[in-house]
């Protein structure tokens, strides 16, 4: 009886000095890295006419092919903020990834064009900069032949990681 | 004692544990987002014309005038001009079609003279969308229009004014009203 006892009191005086540890651990995990979306990928309004592209570089330049006409609007690359409060990753290689052709697709109420060529820059492999990395990422949206017309909208999923 | 040392140990390790975790997992773990991406696919612009316009009939006289057709289809006249009774003349109307709410030019440059053979008449135009058709002159055409956006259409009214030299030689003179519009 006595033993028992004595056991659980020692439990209890280390239980607190555990809880600290996990919250820094979790505290810690969440303050080293962020990454986080600073403008959307707008490829504005157009007419689909006979199809086509729409393409907008990681600068925001919008062009077009096939029988597609822009129409005067905003159009935008994504840009993204990848940071990270650890000093010894002030400098470390990053690895952008960008989803693969045709896996996003922007969808409207009667009709989707799928994403394709998406590119970065930097491009997929850069170096950070005093623990910061900011990149753009421009695609190629596919407009079908008379593509019913409407918003369309979609998700883009991007990854970085440590090399 | 015995007892103590035993229950020590057990989370002692644990403790580590946890501090190999919060070092370990973030240098490895793949950050990933989704950004938001956005296109507006519009409604192709087409117009249509829906009526002509017409002068009627007109007699010249000895000196120059005009005849002005205002966007409302009613005729008058300047000058040594004189209209004779027929000839119904009317108003242009085209209807523009497109994207609802969407903003769009209209071009009017390719318009034609009106002729016969090797005579022929200036036409300049007079445009409104109301067709009600107060103006006698050009200076207050549309140069951009907005397609509405509950019916995705707008009707533009074209009247003109018709230069009649003295003695114009007799017949029928035809031309084209040309108008072109884009999205701006």
């Amino acid at each position: 009886l006595g033993s028992a006892r004595r056991e659980i009191v020692v439990a209890r005086t280390l239980q607190p000095g555990l809880l600290a540890a996990l919250l820094f651990a979790g505290a810690l995990a969440h303050a080293q890295q962020s990454l986080v979306p600073t403008r959307s990928l707008a490829f504005g309004s157009f007419v689909a006419g006979t199809g086509g592209t729409v393409t907008v570089s990681p600068s925001g330049a919008r062009s077009r092919s096939g029988g597609v006409a822009l129409l005067s609007s905003p159009a935008s690359a994504a840009s993204f903020t990848f940071s990270d409060t650890d000093p010894a990753k002030a400098n470390s290689v990053c690895i952008i990834s960008l989803p693969p052709d045709g896996s996003v697709a922007l969808t409207g109420d009667s009709g989707s064009m799928p994403l394709t060529g998406f590119t970065s820059n930097p491009s997929n492999t850069a170096v950070m900069s005093g623990g910061t990395l900011q990149f753009s990422v421009g695609a190629t949206l596919n407009v079908g032949a008379h593509q019913p017309s409407g918003n369309y909208s979609g998700t883009v999923p991007i990854t970085v990681e440590y090399q | 004692m015995f007892v103590k040392s035993i229950a020590r140990r057990p989370l002692q390790l644990a403790l580590l544990a946890s501090f190999a975790a919060a070092a370990i997992a973030p240098s490895h773990a793949a950050n990933t987002i989704t950004a938001t991406s956005s296109a507006k696919v519009f409604v192709p612009i087409s117009i249509s014309s829906t009526g002509s316009l017409v002068f009627g009939n007109i007699a010249a006289g000895t000196a120059v005038g005009t005849v002005i057709v205002t966007t409302a289809g009613t005729a008058s006249k300047t000058g040594g001009v004189t209209l004779p009774a027929g000839g119904s003349p009317s108003a242009a109307l085209f209807t523009i079609t497109g994207e609802k709410g969407a903003g769009y030019t209209i071009d009017t440059t390719a318009t034609t003279d009106l002729i016969k053979g090797s005579d022929s008449m200036p036409l300049a135009l007079i445009t409104d969308f109301t067709g009600t058709g107060g103006a006698t002159t050009a200076a207050s055409n549309v140069a951009t229009g907005t397609i509405d956006a509950t019916s995705g259409d707008q009707v533009l009214h074209v009247g003109g004014i018709l230069s009649v030299a003295a003695s114009q030689v007799p017949g029928t003179y035809a031309g084209t009203v040309s108008v072109a519009v884009n999205y701006q």
